[in-house]
């Protein structure tokens, strides 16, 4: 064993000159190090972020006419203005409000139930699956499934569901008054992007949840049946307050919703039902375009941005007073 | 005496009753949450068995099993063609852009992870800061932007290959936060070690402590695979026609191919499962880390 150190040592001593440059000191050598390992990630990041932010900056304020004159201005904001107050447009079908009133109607919609209904059945659906219930980590598993499934695969399963040759929920739907097309009239459509999210959507949250439940010490369960408390009051009075950072969060997220949220609106309706438009994706069907929208498309970014950001974090800030100081 | 035997009847009977509410509100839920796992699957199943049935079988048998397993859905929906681009082609792309993607990303989100988390310097912080708050802060309606900077970068059109994988390359999302968390952890005295030895600060990085932050690489490697493999946005925005991945193309064969359901759900199908056995094989990882990745409030 002596022998084997010894060698061991020895190699070390007689390689270690080839390694060693003495000409430079081991700081600069260290910073050479920090400098190539960070060239392409802080590049690329510089390049991308800060292109991207000024270049939509630049094009929200950009007017371009007809003759493809080009000028500087607030003409792309006020359009959006004008049109939210005083067009006559409906291509979606809807009479009773304008298209760019609906598409804010339909991001506002989403970001009202992923937090007034998603989150609550998430929350209730954790703390059962919690409370030792048969099965209870295959239903865990089995929920998270949409999270990782092609987003296009799973809108394509959810709409065969009502496919009207053969989807099996199809005859239930027209039972409940619904015409046929659930996905292509106004405003049966913006209902079934609505169900889909629901349906698809709680998944996520329940791992963070079940997550943060898992993290309350058992002493506070226990402490509550003591007091023969109920599920309704344990969960009301003990899960919820030692969750609240991570409600918060969930609360938070569902708010971006109202400006992030596309993916699925595009694929279940294919693109083209201007009724089941949202924020982000007429962004997204402007960037895809000829280029011609993209001052109104930054405009709107930037305008909705500026408005529902500042939302977001009041509310964050007013919701994290309710349970100071708690953090499981 | 007799008081004190009829209170505790009392109590007895209050916890006899609400034991047997706790056990109608389990099975209730319980029953609720079958309902719900089920409406998951189901369409998955039934797209599975019905992939299996000839065109005319599934018009007259769309619940049932079918009579014979017909394979060749399988076969031929590789070959079924969408502006002149077999499914196969589609399926080679995505298989391409997951893999090298991943490599990529994986690559530079390490590097910059770990120089942050094991090297003091200056501008440190703010390298972090800034990629914690960009990541932090969505905002809206760059997207027109991003593609005009793809197009002066000529990372467009025929490019668009390489331009999506200049896309993917970012190296401060999720994937740094958690490395860097993972490499901080790292004793320093292994780096120490590995000097004493002759290694180089490269060598180090690659055969110390990646080796040790194995779990973190995988799952990372995993979830950032079944991000790529599953992106519809960022190929629908940059490939052209003829070009794309399956993502995008299962989009426009509903319409192309709406005459053959087996055929489509056997396309889903093959969406799907590289996904289904990446899920079941690291479900547990996957899902650690997607509890790590929810940043509190």
């Amino acid at each position: 064993m002596e022998n084997l150190s010894s060698v061991h040592i020895d190699s070390i001593v007689r390689e270690r000159p080839k390694y060693v440059n003495h000409h430079m000191s081991r700081r600069k050598r260290d910073y050479i190090f920090i400098i190539l390992m960070l060239l392409y990630p802080v590049a690329q990041f510089v390049l991308t972020w800060s292109f991207v932010n000024i270049q939509s900056i630049l094009n929200a304020f950009r007017v371009t006419d007809i003759y493809n004159n080009t000028s500087w201005g607030f003409a792309n904001f006020t359009q959006y203005f004008d049109d939210l107050f005083h067009s006559t447009k409906h291509d979606s079908g809807v009479t009773w409000i304008n298209d760019t009133g609906l598409v804010l109607l339909n991001s506002l919609s989403i970001g009202i139930i992923t937090v007034f209904i998603s989150l609550p059945l998430s929350l209730i659906f954790s703390y059962f699956l919690h409370k030792k219930m048969a099965f209870a980590n295959v239903f865990r598993a089995i929920f998270f499934l949409p999270n990782i499934i092609p987003v296009v695969a799973l809108t394509f399963a959810f709409k065969t569901t009502f496919d009207g040759n053969y989807g099996y929920l199809y005859g239930f739907m027209r039972f409940l008054g619904f015409p046929a097309g659930f996905f292509a009239n106004a405003p049966y459509c913006s209902f079934m992007v609505i169900l889909y999210l629901i349906w698809a959507g709680l998944g996520y949250n329940i791992i963070l949840i079940s997550g943060a439940i898992g993290r309350i010490p058992k002493e506070l369960f226990e402490s509550a049946q003591l007091d023969n408390a109920g599920y309704f009051k344990e969960f009301i009075h003990v899960v919820i307050p030692c969750i609240w950072p991570t409600v918060v969060t969930l609360v938070v997220l569902g708010m971006t919703n109202v400006l992030t949220l596309y993916l699925q609106p595009l694929l279940l309706t294919s693109e083209n039902t201007a009724a089941a438009y949202t924020i982000s994706m007429s962004i997204f069907l402007d960037a895809a375009g000829d280029g011609s929208s993209f001052g109104r498309a930054s405009a709107f970014g930037l305008m909705m941005s500026m408005i529902w950001a500042p939302v977001i974090l009041l509310t964050r800030h007013y919701l994290s007073k309710k349970y100071e100081g708690v953090d499981f | 005496m007799e008081d004190l035997s009829r209170a505790y009847q009392g109590i007895h009977y209050i916890k006899k009753k609400r034991d047997i509410a706790y056990h109608v509100t389990k099975w209730v839920v319980f029953a609720i949450f079958f309902i719900y796992a089920a409406s998951l699957l189901f369409p998955f199943i039934w797209m599975l068995i019905s992939s299996f049935k000839k065109g005319e079988e599934f018009d007259l048998n769309i619940f049932g099993f079918p009579k014979e397993f017909y394979g060749m859905n399988f076969i031929e929906i590789l070959k079924f063609t969408i502006d002149g681009q077999s499914i196969a082609n589609m399926i080679l792309m995505s298989v391409l852009l997951t893999v090298l993607g991943t490599i990529i990303n994986l690559f530079f989100s390490s590097c910059a992870a770990y120089v942050l988390a094991k090297f003091k310097f200056k501008g440190r912080g703010i390298i972090y800061g800034v990629a914690i708050f960009t990541m932090i802060v969505p905002i809206v309606g760059t997207l027109p932007a991003q593609v005009q900077m793809m197009q002066k970068l000529h990372l467009d059109g025929d490019n668009a290959f390489m331009g999506i994988l200049f896309l993917y390359s970012g190296a401060f999302g999720f994937n740094f936060i958690l490395l860097y968390s993972s490499f901080s952890s790292v004793s320093n005295s292994y780096l120490e070690a590995a000097s004493i030895d002759g290694c180089g600060r490269f060598k180090t990085f690659v055969r110390v402590v990646l080796p040790q932050c194995r779990g973190s690489l995988i799952a990372c490697s995993v979830l950032q695979s079944i991000a790529y493999w599953n992106d519809y946005a960022t190929p629908r925005l940059y490939l052209p026609r003829g070009h794309v991945t399956l993502a995008v193309g299962l989009q426009s064969l509903q319409t192309a191919n709406s005459g053959n359901y087996p055929q489509i759900f056997a396309s889903m199908m093959i969406a799907v499962f590289p996904i289904l056995v990446l899920y079941l094989i690291f479900q547990k990882k996957i899902i650690e880390s997607t509890n790590a990745g929810g940043l509190k409030g």
